[in-house]
């Protein structure tokens, strides 16, 4: 079997998604026996050879004219593109920075930071074609192994897009959301976790993005209707699923 | 049907009887208050108010269900379990949902290889405001049935383990099954078909799917859905696995086909469809009604949708 060219790159993120792979002890010498690690900047500092690549797994969301530029050229280079993580898929909590721009950025990089150029983070769909989606923040160690066992034999992985509510009641957790009356966002939230959180009493807080289809008006209502202001309602639906969403 | 009575202390020491040979579960409620099968020592774990949140499909059917795996160019089928499951306190509605998929899966070897494993021990139910089983013209399948102080056989298996047990019990007379059990609480509508295909422009669709969020919860608990989804997963070591998974048909990709094309785009039609399918039935079992009134899925809907609900807005014309 040939080896896979593959490339793990970062944008504006935090390298959760990077690590979670790394953290798959047990497996890298397989992954490294199926692939060719041509860019991976947790994992190796080899220089990135410019050549076509099978697949180029991409985390973050896009911020700088220069990760622009640069995930236009990956796009070219690789036959497949996956965003990884939340920030690639919709942009994750690099999104809940509002305000006045200028402001925001010399709050973290004081005078220098009119010198960099930025906008408001964007997930990758905005500006290139996207083969597949893992979810998550970060996404589980198993999608990762079943993503590059997958792209190994020439395919990609078939990934739960339900949500979290089926997973959920597969493992007969007690419902937080109908029977504990907690703002639970397992309803609008993709699967592909086996429900970790609730399985362990804590509500789901959406950090795998919507589901398709997410049904926001009704989950609104739901939460609304547990005593959580507009506000709040607003805030615990935005968090990981980015401003793109209008409000109902 | 024959039946005996039984003195105070039998179900222990059924239980005791089974224990060597079987693997016993019946539903409990646990400490945070939900009813799971599982496995039990004594009768009084058991919890007779309360289906468990899973129905019966989970011992015959998983949620996921290794199919076969394959290393190298080595194909193995996982080992079947050899040690036979005792299902205990079971609930009239869970034995007619057990017939119903004993029907879907008649020629599904993995189905069937852990169906002619499993014991069923029934026991009569207390029903609860949100049941509304239909009245059955025949008993439930079952191996003993318990009500009261009272012992039905059902099959030469449940005839069999009494044999150890014959001390205990009365001698045997010829009683019918508790009216309850077949008499149900709820009529069905005889021209349910007829109300179903008229109400196809009504807006009761279109109300109740814009309230659905797809979430999965009602297929996963309903003791009769089947639908499972096929995958299959590979590892970078080389290892592949196909799985058999629960699909649910509120599941955008359920109807969705090679193209992108979708039978049923949207959630309104996909509502209608699984009512057609708990209510007609499809294919060779059109006709037998598929929902046994559990009530389970209205339990564990987060938004209200109630499947009574909706099939007496069929008959009555009221809002569900």
């Amino acid at each position: 079997m040939k080896k896979l060219r593959l490339a793990y790159v970062r944008f504006t993120s935090c390298c959760g998604c990077q690590l979670t792979l790394l953290n798959c002890e047990e497996q890298l010498a397989a992954i490294d026996a199926v692939a060719e690690v041509v860019a991976f900047d947790m994992a190796s500092s080899r220089p990135d050879d410019g050549g076509p690549l099978d697949a180029v797994l991409v985390e973050g969301s896009i911020s700088r004219p220069e990760e622009l530029v640069e995930l236009l050229r990956l796009r070219r280079r690789a036959e497949i593109l996956v965003a990884v993580g939340a920030c690639a898929l919709t942009g994750g909590v690099n999104v809940l920075a509002h305000g006045d721009r200028i402001e925001l950025c010399e709050g973290v990089y004081g005078e220098c930071a009119r010198e960099k150029l930025t906008f408001p983070p964007q997930p990758l769909c905005r500006f290139v074609r996207v083969d597949l989606q893992v979810a998550g923040c970060p996404p589980e160690r198993s999608e990762h192994l079943q993503l590059l066992g997958a792209l190994a034999r020439g395919g990609l992985p078939a990934l739960p897009e339900y949500a979290v509510c089926m997973e959920c009641r597969q493992r007969e957790n007690l419902c937080l959301l109908l029977e504990a009356k907690q703002p639970c966002l397992g309803p609008v939230t993709r699967a592909g976790c086996n429900a970790l959180c609730p399985s362990f009493g804590a509500i789901c807080e959406g950090c795998r993005g919507p589901v398709t289809e997410a049904n926001r008006a009704e989950e609104s209502r739901l939460l609304l209707g547990l005593g959580l202001s507009e506000r709040e309602v607003r805030a615990r639906l935005e968090r990981f699923s980015g401003a793109s969403h209008e409000d109902p | 049907m024959r039946s005996w009575a039984f003195q105070a202390g039998f179900e222990d020491r059924l239980l005791q009887s089974l224990r060597g040979d079987y693997r016993v579960l019946a539903p409990v409620r646990g400490t945070d208050g939900v009813v799971r099968l599982q496995p039990v020592r004594s009768w009084a774990e058991l919890s007779p108010a309360g289906l468990p949140l899973i129905p019966l499909k989970k011992v015959v059917f998983p949620p996921h269900d290794v199919l076969w795996t394959l290393m190298e160019y080595e194909y193995r089928e996982p080992a079947p379990s050899s040690v036979p499951v005792a299902l205990v306190g079971i609930a009239p509605c869970d034995l007619y949902a057990l017939a119903y998929l004993d029907l879907v899966f008649a020629d599904d070897p993995h189905y069937q290889r852990r169906r002619q494993n499993l014991l069923l021990i029934g026991s009569n139910c207390r029903p609860t405001p949100e049941c509304f089983c239909p009245p059955r013209r025949e008993p439930p399948p079952f191996d003993l049935f318990l009500a009261a102080d009272r012992l039905w056989v059902g099959s030469a298996w449940g005839a069999g383990l009494l044999t150890a047990l014959q001390a205990e019990l009365s001698s045997p007379g010829d009683l019918p099954l508790p009216a309850e059990i077949t008499d149900g609480q709820q009529q069905v509508p005889e021209n349910l078909e007829q109300l179903f295909t008229a109400s196809a422009g009504l807006p009761l669709w279109r109300e109740v799917g814009e309230r659905c969020v797809s979430c999965g919860a009602c297929s996963a608990v309903c003791p009769t859905c089947y639908c499972y989804e096929m995958s299959d997963e590979a590892l970078p070591d080389g290892r592949v696995a196909r799985r058999r998974e629960w699909d649910n048909c509120f599941f955008r990709n359920h109807a969705l086909v090679a193209g992108g094309q979708n039978f049923r785009p949207t959630r309104a039609e996909r509502l209608r469809f699984r009512f057609e399918h708990k209510m007609l039935g499809f294919g060779a079992l059109r006709g037998i009604s598929a929902c046994v009134g559990c009530g389970r899925c209205a339990r564990a809907c987060p938004v209200d949708i109630d499947i009574s609900a909706v099939l007496a807005a069929l008959a009555g014309g009221n809002k569900p």
